[in-house]
């Protein structure tokens, strides 16, 4: 977004402006172009509405150490969660526990099932503390996890050999490991277009 | 001596709310005039003067970082939008969970408004 420049204002109320977020200034400039207005609607000069509009403008002065409180704790970023991305959340949890559970119970463990049981968690953390933190890059990371889940879990059961080594060492059947990746890519689908919606608020917030 | 005090009336400036009153009721306000609907920042500082017949005057410098905090605080939700004129616009509408705020600071003003209400009444009578 772009800073705004209405009206002939005092440099100082200009330069004051540009030190907001664009989205205030934005705001305010869309405040200052309605009184503006108005005082043109009731009858005034236009140089009388600037007048009138600026010293309204004055009292602006005042917003700047309320707006940079506020900023630096970049509050935008706590926006409530989707459903969706809640639900994925909460799967991702289950999944986590199953998956452990799953390994603990298996005669030997391969690597590939310790891989793929580590990713899960890494996925479940992330996604459940970008959700608590209200973090963009934290829910990146969890996507990254997720598509390491999807492949594995989509790629190793083709190989015949490697999908009876699964089913003893990692006591997962490949058709589960199917129901894995599905959900890793739907969760990734759900966790990319939650991660926009941040990075896009922040953008917006931060100029 | 009944022609003098309207006149005096009439001479009397309008009594303009403190700073310290306008900034604790400021919540109460904001939230009450979203619950009659989506609205954005000039509207509401408009409606704010109308409801008080210009005796509360809201600097621009004022509203905004109260929406600001209570959008941050989650009881209200902001949108970008579009104005007549086709600029930009933010709208703000309350979050259910703010209700239970409007109620609270509502129960509040009632039992400070009822306190002086009643002191006053006793000294004028």
């Amino acid at each position: 977004m772009e800073h705004p420049n209405v009206l002939n204002l005092p440099p100082e109320i200009q330069r004051l402006l540009k030190t907001l977020p664009s989205p205030i200034a934005l705001e305010l400039e869309d405040h200052l172009l309605e009184e503006y207005s108005r005082h043109l609607r009731d009858g005034e000069t236009p140089e009388r509405a600037l007048q009138l509009t600026a010293e309204r403008f004055g009292e602006l002065l005042e917003i700047a150490p309320a707006c940079a409180a506020v900023a630096p704790s970049r509050w935008w970023l706590r926006r409530e969660a989707p459903v969706d991305f809640k639900l994925v959340v909460v799967g991702w949890m289950i999944l986590s526990v199953f998956m452990a559970s799953r390994i603990c119970f298996a005669s030997t463990p391969s690597h590939t099932s310790i891989v793929a049981c580590l990713l899960t968690g890494l996925s479940c953390a992330c996604l459940g503390a970008g959700f608590l933190r209200r973090s963009g890059t934290i829910v990146w990371a969890s996507i990254a996890f997720a598509l390491g889940t999807a492949v594995i879990s989509f790629f190793v059961p083709i190989r015949q050999d490697i999908a009876d080594f699964i089913v003893s060492g990692c006591a997962l059947e490949p058709i589960l490991l199917e129901v894995i990746a599905v959900f890793s890519v739907l969760s990734m689908a759900t966790a990319w277009k939650e991660a926009r919606a941040r990075k896009q608020l922040a953008l917006t917030y931060s100029g | 001596m009944r022609l003098a005090y309207i006149v005096q009336l009439c001479i009397l400036p309008l009594v303009k709310i403190s700073k310290e009153l306008n900034a604790a009721s400021s919540t109460a306000i904001v939230l009450g005039i979203l619950q009659e609907g989506e609205s954005y920042g000039y509207a509401i500082a408009q409606r704010v003067r109308e409801l008080s017949h210009d005796e509360v005057q809201w600097t621009d410098g004022m509203l905004y970082p109260i929406l600001h905090r209570l959008e941050g605080d989650g009881l209200i939700s902001a949108r970008w939008g579009e104005s007549e004129t086709g600029r930009k616009r933010k709208y703000y509408q309350i979050e259910p969970s703010a209700l239970k705020t409007l109620k609270e600071e509502r129960h509040q003003w009632n039992v400070v408004h009822n306190v002086l209400q009643q002191l006053w009444n006793t000294q004028t009578s």
